[in-house]
This record gives C-alpha cells, structure tokens and sequence, in this order.
C-alpha cells in the first residue's frame, strides 16, 4: 500500500483534480440546465456524461497504481476494438486464420511495449505482421476478394493495435505516466471542445459527406482551445513552452484526422456507432477513434523533442 | 439442485467465455418474463446460439427450458447424448422419419414436454447454416402449435454467432454478437405452412433493428 501511494506524487494529484473538477463542472451544468429549461433534450449529454465518469474511473484506476495493469488495460481495450472492427467489417470466412493472427498479435506487441523494446515496438505490426497476414490468406488458397482482404486486415491491426499501443510505449519512458495522462486528456477534451464549439458556433460544414455535424467552427475553435489547454497542462510534461504549444497542436489536429476517418469508415459500412457498447458514446472505435491517430503522432513528436 | 447447477453454469461459466469471445448484447430480454411458457423461435448458425439463450434465461425458469437438439447429431454415442442432456437440458429428437416408433416421434416428444408446462428453443431451419443467412424453415413447428395455439412463441434474431465458432470449424474466433428478441406472438394462420411462413417473416423482421 506504502508502495502504491508513493507513486502517486503531486502532479498526478492535480491532475486528478482537475480531472474531477472538469467532470463535476459538466454534471452540475446540465442538472442546473435542465431544471432552468425542462424542455431541453439534454438526456443524451447526461448519459454520455455519466458515461465519461465510469470511463475516467476506470481510466484512472488502469494507471494510477500499477503500470502491469495498464498494459492488461491497453491489451484489453486493443483486443475489444479488434472485435468491434472484424464485426463491421465484411470479411470472408477464408479469413478466420489471419483474423486469428491479428488477435495473437496482440499480447506480443503489448509484450514488447511493456518491455520498452521501442524498435520491436515499432516495427512488429507494420514489417512481420504485414509479411505474415498476406501469407496466411495466400496458404488459404481463396484468391477471390484476396486484394480486399488484404488491404483491410492489417489495417484493422494498425487502429486497433498499433495506435493504441503507443499508449504502453509512452508509459515504458521516464515520467511516462504524466505524458498518458496529458495524452489521453487532451485528445478526449479535443473531442468535447469541438462539439461544444460546433453546437454553440458553428455553420460552415468542413466534411458534409462524411460528418454532417462537423463544422469549421467546431474544428479550429477545438483545436485552438486543446492547443491552449495543452499550455496550461504543461506541468505534465518535460517540454518547453514552445514544444508543448507545438506538440498539443499537432496532436488536437491528429485527433480530428482519427476522428473523421472512423466516420468515413462508418459511412462507407451505413452504421451509426460501431457498436452499443457504452452508453451515449457508442461503440468502444467511437470513443478512441481519434486516440488511436493522435498517440503515434504525440507520442514521436515528445520523444523527438526530449530525446 | 438442478437449478442450482444449471444457473452455475449458464450464470456462471458461460458468461466468462460468451462475454470475450462475442460481447454479447440482448435486445429485449425483458419478453422471457411475460410468458410463463413460451417457445424460442431463432435462426441457428452456431452451437454459440444455444448457450446465448440459456444464459439469457430467468435464473427460476431455467430447468423448465428445453433446447430442441438433433438426436442424430448430439446422440450418436452415449456420451456424447449425456454431456448434452446434463450440460445444456436438451430435448433430443430424430430428425428423420421414425413416425412408426412412438417413443421416437419427435412430434410427441415436444408435446409431451409442453404439456408438462416447459418452454422450448427451437431453430426451425433444421441445422447450422452460413453466418447470417437465414435457409428456410422447416414445417414441424406449425404442426405443433396449430395443436396448441394458446401457447406464445417469441420470434428471435441471433446476429454473428455464426463467424465466432461456424459449422465444421473448431478454434472460435471473436466478434461481437446480437441476440434480439421479438414480443410474444400467437399462431397466425390456417395451416403449418402458413404459420411457418408468418414465423420465419418475423425473425426476419428483426433483422434490421
């Protein structure tokens, strides 16, 4: 227990704070709204709110104590969205074996992140597993729809696995634990601050055939306030102003790209959510879309800038 | 005892293998408390299907609960027509042609088991077919309700089972899995056919939602 407490030094401290704050903040705006105005239709909101306070204990209760957990975490969370994928997708039953690889793919890439093997970590999934998933669909022997399929299982494998593993390679740095949390804050509040820029401002449309809700407004509004945020948060990390500001705007803007391409991804398939998963959100692939972009850019640009 | 052991495992066991391997989401459960007997009327891709349903059962009602299972499949050896009976309370028929044998004709092996007051799962296609395909259904069941049409069925739509774990396959592989109930129904229609053909329009009607 000592042990345990003893990790969890001041910055993580404020950072829950705020975490908390924040949440607490959007709880009691909406159950004040909705008393001052029965007839908005804030039940939406007020799910996904309660939503985003499960997820965050959860969050919080995978990496605050122990880093093993969070490996087991991330791991979990790859291998959910890896099933989220294979079950929107249209694949052909000749693929079982290589979908099969992709799932076993899974703890040894999450091995060689928890292990800090950064050039294992990193070329893993796009060198071996892209040698080996055409292969096994070679071995099958069905060479009808065979382009597709092999054009589509490894990608799946890179937003499933690949993005979000950059999440167990950014614990396996020095101080990574604050760069996560900085991570994972900025890019969800990414989310919210375009939506509440775009409800609140905006009218030009920026991708009407892939996200009709999505506006000018809402992007740049979004992006300037992470960028601003990311400032603020600094604290977090080992970067100079300048790298942060840098850094944080690279990442809100990866965030969006991760964010809209799920969409297209959604629309090309004609589905709302990619699952039912969690309530107000949708599915898991909802909720992490943009993550699984903004981690590798994050996490290459900080270890560029304090290597 | 039986109760105790059959909710030990569909409450138990099962959950911990179904939830990885197909995240399993129920759509109206809330229809298996209705009815004090009903018959589950569902497309059939995958032994999967079987254990999604029992494990969707009221914990009380669950020994009164009877998947109709092939004879000719699961009771080819003796061992093998135990593990099915003990594990998943199976009723097992013939599938074929044994109508001169009494103690084999599955029609009265069903009514005698509905006349105890049991409710049945039943896939009128017969056996497994491709993952989301629905093949037509067979006319037996039509001839047991027009016998006895006081007794509910419920229309049920089970998505995917059939890619985690298809016919002739024996590694499961992960996807996310629907099991969507319809409300209650009664026979409509005149003859088997007819109430088969009403049956099979409502489990595709569930299709899409």
């Amino acid at each position: 227990m000592n042990h345990m407490i003893n990790q969890i030094d001041s910055k993580m401290l404020t950072f829950v704070l705020i975490l908390f704050s924040v949440l607490t903040f959007a709880s009691t705006l909406f159950f004040v709204w909705g008393k001052l105005n029965p007839q908005a239709k804030l039940s939406e909101l007020k799910t996904r709110c309660k939503s985003w306070w499960i997820m965050s204990v959860v969050f919080l209760m995978a990496t605050v104590f122990n880093t093993k957990i969070s490996y087991l975490a991330f791991a979990l969370l790859s291998f959910v969205a890896l099933r989220e994928l294979f079950s929107i997708l249209k694949l052909r039953p000749e693929d079982r074996g290589a979908m099969l690889l992709c799932y076993l793919a899974i703890p040894i890439q999450y091995y060689f992140t928890y292990q800090g093997y950064l050039i294992s970590s990193l070329v893993f999934i796009p060198v071996f597993m892209f040698v080996a998933l055409p292969f096994r669909l070679v071995l099958v022997g069905q060479t009808d729809g065979i382009i597709q399929s092999m054009a589509v299982i490894p990608a799946t494998l890179m937003i499933a696995l690949y993005g979000l593993s950059h999440l167990g390679l950014l614990l396996s740095i020095p101080g990574g634990r604050s760069l996560l949390f900085f991570l994972v804050f900025i890019v969800e509040m990414n989310d919210v601050f375009q939506f509440v820029w775009g409800k609140t401002f905006g009218k030009h449309k920026i991708l009407p055939k892939v996200s009709p809700n999505k506006t000018w407004e809402g992007f740049i509004g979004g992006v300037l306030t992470t960028t601003a945020l990311g400032f603020f948060l600094k604290f977090l990390t080992p970067c100079t102003t300048s790298q942060i500001i840098m850094i944080s705007f690279f990442t809100a803007n990866a965030g969006f790209i991760g964010d809209v391409i799920i969409s297209s991804v959604k629309r090309d398939l004609q589905l709302k959510d990619t699952s039912a998963a969690i309530p107000g959100h949708g599915g898991v692939l909802d909720r992490i879309d943009s993550l699984v972009v903004a981690s590798p850019v994050f996490f290459h640009l900080v270890y560029f800038f304090i290597k | 005892m039986r109760q105790f052991f059959l909710n030990m495992i569909y409450k138990g066991v099962v959950p911990f293998i179904l939830k990885p391997l197909t995240g399993i989401h129920y759509k109206n459960p809330k229809v298996l408390s209705e009815s004090d007997q009903f018959i589950i009327i569902a497309n059939h891709n995958s032994h999967i299907d079987t254990l999604a349903l029992m494990s969707a059962m009221p914990n009380h009602k669950i020994t009164e609960i009877r998947p109709v299972a092939a004879g000719d499949y699961f009771g080819t050896s003796k061992w093998k027509s135990i593990i099915t009976k003990v594990l998943t309370n199976a009723l097992l028929i013939p599938r074929c042609c044994s109508l001169k044998n009494k103690s084999k004709d599955p029609f009265r092996i069903m009514m005698k088991a509905l006349k105890r007051g049991q409710s049945l799962i039943i896939y009128p296609e017969g056996s497994r077919g491709k993952a989301n395909e629905m093949q037509e259904f067979k006319n037996g069941i039509g001839h047991i309700l027009l016998k006895y049409p006081h007794i509910a069925y419920i229309p049920t739509y089970i998505e995917n089972t059939g890619k985690v774990l298809p016919k002739n396959a024996i590694i499961p592989i992960p996807f996310n899995c629907k099991v969507v109930f319809g409300d209650l129904q009664y026979c409509k229609g005149q003859t088997a056919k007819e109430i088969v053909t009403n049956m099979f329009n409502e489990v595709n009607a569930l299709k899409v939602t």
